[in-house]
Formats: structure tokens, C-alpha cells, sequence
């Protein structure tokens, strides 16, 4: 079948299977910053905007993307390229596999709160995995990044 | 979980008539639970396209669609306060997006939380074809009938507190309560082998909790023992009936 859906603001028109995931209709277009990692919607490595909503791209069946708007790493690159100097600059960031997952969700989390709280801001990301570097890096890392980003707007 | 054909319709009476012609046709919600089956069947009937995906607040009652997502009812403020408790610590915000009350409750997991609380909220389910049936009726008929839940219907300004214990913050619960007062109390217990029960009370003192308590089978598996879980539940019941009586 054929399904119609803008990524990043562009066009696409593209034949799946039925039983196709986004993660893959994704990957096969050429967006590889979304990775399939625990595949089992636990671990948040796949997550992409659709219509402006976080989701687990492994459990999103393509079908349900036609006429909705997917946003993935790619299209919000200066975000992401903001966010990740605050993960660096405290370390927490290591191979790197997780981080497009994690910047997709701090940018849904800017969409939805305004100067969220600490504990708000684990809430919200409690689905977002890291194996390698820990939680407190990142957490100060998005802390410091928010505090930017509210005082900028 | 592969099926042959995926039927998308926005008619409530195809997508029934599709389900009904196949006994082997499942029903697609969330499809979070769906996805992680290894199995193929001939048709998936995709539920998404209904327009069930609504909160509708009236002054007599609240009406949730069934494919109201739990991320919609967390955010949701006019929510019954137990079933907002419930759903908060369900996996990530993402899943929360995508997973559906309808999904839960018709999926009967025994370790759901959204669940128990409906239970104690005395939540009542609309269906296509059977139309309303309390869910506490729906949940002692073991073997659900073959029918599309189009809402869940939940009274308004009743108390209600939900809590449970995770070993981490988005796990499975190893236990969970909801209570509930309308003047009368009642109290769902779930996550537990066998799925979520319900007592109910008109008045609680100390000792008619605790024999009542005695009554219900908390039930031993890989997560939790039967005594593990009694102990948690009896705490959690006592803190929620305090919080809830505190709001009156």
C-alpha cells in the first residue's frame, strides 16, 4: 500500500507493508538517526514527533502515519546540536546511540512544558534510556540547556 | 503480531461488521501490546480512525473515548484524581501517547493499573453492540464477548486515590489500590495474579478493613509473594483512605 506523510516539512510518498513500522519506513527513507533498540517500547532510543507527539517509532505502524507530520532528529538540527554541547559539557554523554531518542524527547518536553521542575523533567523522560553514562549528567546537562533556552525566548 | 489486511474505516458499523466475520480478527487500539505479539492473523481492524480518541466532560459524568490515549487522561485536569494517579508511572510519555484506555481494559493484563482504578471509580463501559456494562460486571465475565468498547464512563466529584509499588519508576506494579468514596467506600486491589478485585464498604473502621482485607487471595508469582503483597496493599489502602477522606 501507499501512504502520504511530510517529514521534517518535506513530502513523501512512499509504498509500505501493512504490518510496516515506522522505525523502518524511516530508516529505509534515509533517517538513520532513528534507531530500533530494546523494540519493545521500554527504552525510548526510537522516539519521533508525529503531529507534534513523542512516540516509540518500533511500536507506530506506518500505516497510521499517513497525512500526520514526523519530525525526527534530523529536521530539528540546531536544537539538537545545542542540546548535545549541554550533554557533553557535563560528560554524560558517551557512545551516543541513545541521544537522537533523548534530544527528540527534551524537544517534545519544551513543546508541551513551560520551566518544568527537576522532578518534572525526570517524569518526562522516565521512558528515555541511557546505558552507558547514568541519569544525574544528562539531568544537569537539560536542566542548564532549559535555563538557556526559556531566558533566550 | 502480522496479519493479512489492516482494515482502516471510519465507520463504527464496518469496523464491528469486519470484526465479527472473523474469529480470528483482532482489534487494533494503541497496538502497543499488539506489536509485541509473534503471531499472524488474518485481520487487524485498526481502530484509529473512529474519532473515539475524546474526554468529554459533562456535569453528570465524564466520558472517555476508548481510544483516549493515557498521556490525554494524565494531562487531562477534570480526570478523576486515582485514574490520572494511575496511568502517570505507565512506561515513558511516549508509550503513554500511543497506548489507549480502550487498550487496557479490554486487553484484561492483569497488571494494569489504569484498571484499578476504573474499578474503584465504578467505571461504566459502552459498547457497540452489548452497550453499557459496568466494568466490574465485565471483569467477572472472564471470557470477554466479541464487540468494540467505544467509551468508558466515569460519575463526577467522587473521591478517589490510586497508589502502587515499582521496583523502578516505570516498571510493572507489584501491587496497586485505588479507593474511592461516594459515601461509600470502595476499594479496587490489582496487579495481582488474576487481575484486579473490588471490596466494598459503607463505613471503615481499623479492624473491618483488616477483615476485609483478610478476604481477598493477593496470590504468589515471579514478581511478588502472596504475604509481600498483602502487606504493601494494606498499607497503601489505609494512606489512600486517609488522603481521601482528608479531601472532604
Amino acid at each position: 500500500m501507499e501512504i502520504t506523510m511530510s517529514i521534517n516539512g518535506t513530502s513523501y510518498k512512499t509504498s509500505i507493508d501493512s504490518n510496516e513500522l515506522l522505525v523502518d519506513t524511516l530508516r529505509r527513507l534515509g533517517f538513520k538517526s532513528v534507531k530500533r533498540g530494546c523494540d519493545t517500547t521500554s527504552c525510548g532510543i526510537c522516539s519521533v514527533l508525529v503531529d507534534g507527539k513523542l512516540v516509540p517509532s518500533c511500536s507506530f505502524y506506518s500505516l497510521r502515519a499517513e497525512g500526520k507530520e514526523i519530525l525526527t532528529v534530523e529536521g530539528i538540527q540546531e536544537e539538537a546540536r545545542e542540546i548535545g554541547h549541554y550533554l557533553t559539557a557535563e560528560g554524560a554523554e558517551q557512545c551516543g546511540f541513545c541521544s537522537p531518542g533523548l534530544v527528540m524527547a527534551v524537544y517534545a518536553m519544551q513543546l508541551e512544558l513551560t520551566a518544568p521542575s527537576l522532578e518534572e523533567v525526570k517524569h518526562y523522560l522516565a521512558g528515555n534510556m541511557c546505558r552507558c553514562s547514568g541519569f544525574e549528567g544528562q539531568h544537569r546537562g537539560i536542566m542548564k540547556y532549559l535555563e538557556v533556552a526559556t531566558n533566550a525566548n | 503480531m502480522n496479519s493479512e489486511k489492516i482494515v482502516r474505516t471510519t465507520d463504527i458499523s464496518e469496523a464491528y461488521s469486519t470484526y465479527i466475520s472473523d474469529e480470528h480478527a483482532v482489534l487494533m487500539a494503541g497496538g502497543v501490546f499488539l506489536k509485541l505479539q509473534k503471531r499472524s492473523v488474518p485481520v487487524i481492524v485498526d481502530l484509529s480512525l473512529l474519532a473515539l480518541d475524546y474526554i468529554d466532560v459533562k456535569h453528570d459524568a465524564i466520558y472517555i473515548g476508548a481510544m483516549a490515549t493515557l498521556r490525554d487522561i494524565e494531562t487531562n485536569e477534570h480526570v478523576p484524581t486515582a485514574v490520572r494517579q494511575s496511568v502517570e508511572q505507565v512506561a515513558g510519555v511516549g508509550l503513554r501517547n500511543l497506548a489507549t484506555v480502550g487498550g487496557s481494559v479490554c486487553g484484561q493484563y492483569p497488571f494494569s493499573d489504569i484498571t484499578t482504578a476504573l474499578l474503584a471509580l465504578d467505571a461504566q463501559l459502552k459498547f457497540h453492540n452489548e452497550g453499557i456494562i459496568s466494568l466490574e460486571a465485565y471483569l467477572k465475565n472472564h471470557v470477554p464477548k466479541r464487540d468494540i468498547l467505544l467509551e468508558v464512563i466515569l460519575p463526577m466529584g467522587v473521591d478517589s486515590c490510586f497508589k502502587c509499588f515499582k521496583q523502578v519508576y516505570t516498571d510493572f506494579s507489584l501491587i496497586n489500590v485505588a479507593v474511592a468514596s461516594d459515601g461509600n467506600w470502595r476499594i479496587a486491589i490489582g496487579a495481582r495474579p488474576g487481575g484486579p478485585v473490588l471490596i466494598t464498604a459503607q463505613s471503615l473502621k481499623d479492624h473491618q478493613l483488616e477483615s476485609l482485607i483478610d478476604t481477598i487471595a493477593f496470590g504468589s508469582d515471579s514478581r511478588a509473594s502472596d504475604e509481600y503483597r498483602k502487606s504493601l496493599a494494606t498499607l497503601f489502602i489505609k494512606e489512600a483512605i486517609e488522603e481521601v477522606a482528608s479531601w472532604k
